[in-house]
């Protein structure tokens, strides 16, 4: 399978084309967890998600004779399943707020207030305790399973719309632009979305790793 | 030059992500890193995202459960037997 991992997006698509399944279920083996938990995000239940997975896929291969390359191939089958998934939501009369997805707490600061000095303070809006130096933190428990899994349920934690962005982002590995497109977000929305989410990942590290015996 | 005290702390710290990213103004990033290179705390703070980041990246994402991937599996077939696909 490690062979799919080299081609480009033209190579992938030929491959498609010409009906090979093992490319195929490469693409499926790659986008399929994010595309179930995009889908889900829109409809109701995880049983229809997976509908809408297919139906997706099935628009793809009925589209590729005419993918013309403007975005990534990834971008391009997110943008159909994410059409699919917003015409499903509103069929079963499922309005999602953005808000429900994003979170309702875009505008409020990501630090925690009380780490900075307030106006009589000197200077103002300065530290008023530095942020711990996690470069003393062993590299054998900054990659231990526990981090991963903490880092894991931070995510799981956040509003579904945070979590995919830095998902994408941070765990695959998409450009900004993709994932905006794939989402349909605004560039402001992908940026402050995933300001968020790394935040509160970051926290939830700070906090594993005060603890740590160091 | 811009003055370094010219932003706050607080201000920097909600922009470290965007500064990682690449996605500011240069007379932004100019100012920002002006202020980093004076300041310990917002130092450390980038330190951490940039680790956030990139223990982040050691995660891995879970395969699609079994039966849905045989699902997926089917539509190929019977979108490749009813189009054909082109010949390879």
């Amino acid at each position: 399978m490690e062979e799919f991992a080299s081609l480009d997006d033209a190579a992938l698509v030929e491959r498609l084309r010409a009906g090979d399944e093992a490319a195929f279920m490469w693409l499926v083996d790659r986008l399929g967890s994010s595309m179930l938990r995009v889908a889900r995000m829109y409809v109701a239940s995880m049983a229809v998600a997976e509908e809408v997975v297919q139906e997706a896929w099935l628009g793809v291969l009925e589209g590729i004779g005419r993918f013309e390359g403007r975005s990534s191939l990834r971008t391009w089958i997110f943008r159909i399943l994410v059409n699919i998934a917003k015409t499903r939501g509103q069929r079963e009369g499922r309005s999602v707020p953005f808000a429900t997805l994003a979170g309702d707490d875009l505008d409020r600061p990501i630090w925690d207030p009380s780490a900075f000095r307030g106006p009589g303070g000197s200077p103002a809006g300065s530290w008023s305790s530095l942020p711990d130096d996690w470069s003393d933190v062993p590299e054998e428990q900054l990659l231990a399973s526990e981090t991963r899994l903490a880092i894991a349920h931070a995510i799981d934690a956040l509003p579904p719309m945070q979590a995919e962005v830095i998902r994408l982002r941070d765990v695959l590995g998409w450009s900004s632009e993709e994932v905006r497109n794939a989402l349909d977000l605004t560039e402001t929305n992908q940026r402050v979305l995933l300001h968020r989410a790394r935040a509160k990942v970051r926290r939830a590290l700070d906090s594993r790793f005060e603890g740590s015996d160091r | 030059m811009s003055e370094p005290d010219d932003i706050t702390c607080r201000e920097v710290a909600e922009l470290l992500s965007d500064y990682l990213d690449g996605s500011m103004t240069a007379s932004d990033r100019e100012r920002l890193e002006a202020h980093l290179s004076l300041c310990d705390g917002c130092t450390a703070a980038l330190a951490q995202l940039r680790e956030t980041i990139r223990l982040t990246g050691t995660l891995t994402e879970d395969q699609i459960p079994e039966p849905q991937r045989d699902a997926l599996r089917d539509v190929f077939r019977a979108w490749k037997q009813s189009a054909g696909g082109e010949p390879a």
